[in-house]
């Protein structure tokens, strides 16, 4: 049993020490660019489904 | 009160500033549970872009049934997951971290490379090892002992009994222990000298 908390210990504070990479660089103006594009992007909204026109059945 | 709290609040109310804080706060972090789950894959960083903007378009919502940080997390996995279906559909890349076998290269001789910065060669043991684990193992483990997340947060982010999550997280780390040794014995090393 102790031998078991042993190794969930040792191995859980090994993975805590993992060292992190660094983010790419320009990461961060990126996703900001990203979010800015979502910012101005239209909306499809419910009435804009309302609007949107059906197509007429053709007459037969 | 709860930092991120405010923020998210401000955020949803279109506080841009707001949203790259929550940003800044937790980029490094997705993009480390990324790069652990898909096996270091080159579209990393599109896929925390992709988070994030998930994030942003459903910021409104967001009701706080969770942290913000389990939800967001969430969402990774969720992104996370979509790409490695398609990825394992498309079959043109080099094989995923699932199929690799366990004889490794890297992980057996990693330990002579002298010239390597130890930081690398830890990071990529440690990787390595946790490649290994069946993906759902990997991602328990990960999101407990990498990112550091609360047993209860993990069960809401996976949708799994929080019984099922303690106890395979456990079996992980035992099947971790022998993959990991020479870390393992390094820093017992470390504390004798």
């Amino acid at each position: 049993m102790a031998a078991d908390d042993e190794t969930q210990d040792a191995v859980r504070r090994t993975l805590r020490k993992r060292p992190p990479e660094k983010l790419p660089a320009g990461a961060e103006d990126r996703l900001r660019k990203r979010i800015d594009t979502e910012q101005s992007a239209p909306k499809r909204t419910a009435h804009a489904k309302l609007k949107t026109p059906k197509l007429k059945k053709r007459a037969r | 009160v709860d930092v991120d709290e405010t923020l998210v609040a401000d955020a949803a109310r279109g506080n841009r500033d707001a949203f790259d804080e929550l940003v800044r706060r937790y980029q490094s972090r997705l993009f480390q549970l990324v790069r652990i789950l898909t096996g270091g894959d080159e579209e990393s960083e599109d896929l925390v872009q992709e988070t994030f903007v998930r994030a942003y378009r459903a910021l409104g919502q967001f009701r706080g049934e969770s942290t913000f940080r389990t939800w967001l997390h969430r969402i990774a996995v969720n992104v996370v997951r979509s790409h490695v279906a398609r990825r394992n559909s498309r079959r043109t890349r080099a094989p995923i971290v699932e199929d690799r076998d366990d004889d490794d290269p890297v992980l057996g001789h990693v330990a002579s490379l002298e010239d390597l910065e130890i930081a690398v060669v830890r990071r990529r043991m440690i990787d390595q090892a946790l490649a290994r684990l069946p993906p759902d193992m990997r991602l328990l483990i990960t999101l407990r002992d990498v990112q550091g997340l609360e047993y209860r947060e993990i069960a809401m982010i996976t949708g799994l009994p929080i019984g099922t999550v303690e106890s395979r997280i456990f079996r992980g780390r035992r099947r971790l222990r022998p993959m990991l040794a020479p870390l393992l014995v390094r820093s017992a090393q470390r504390r004798e000298n």
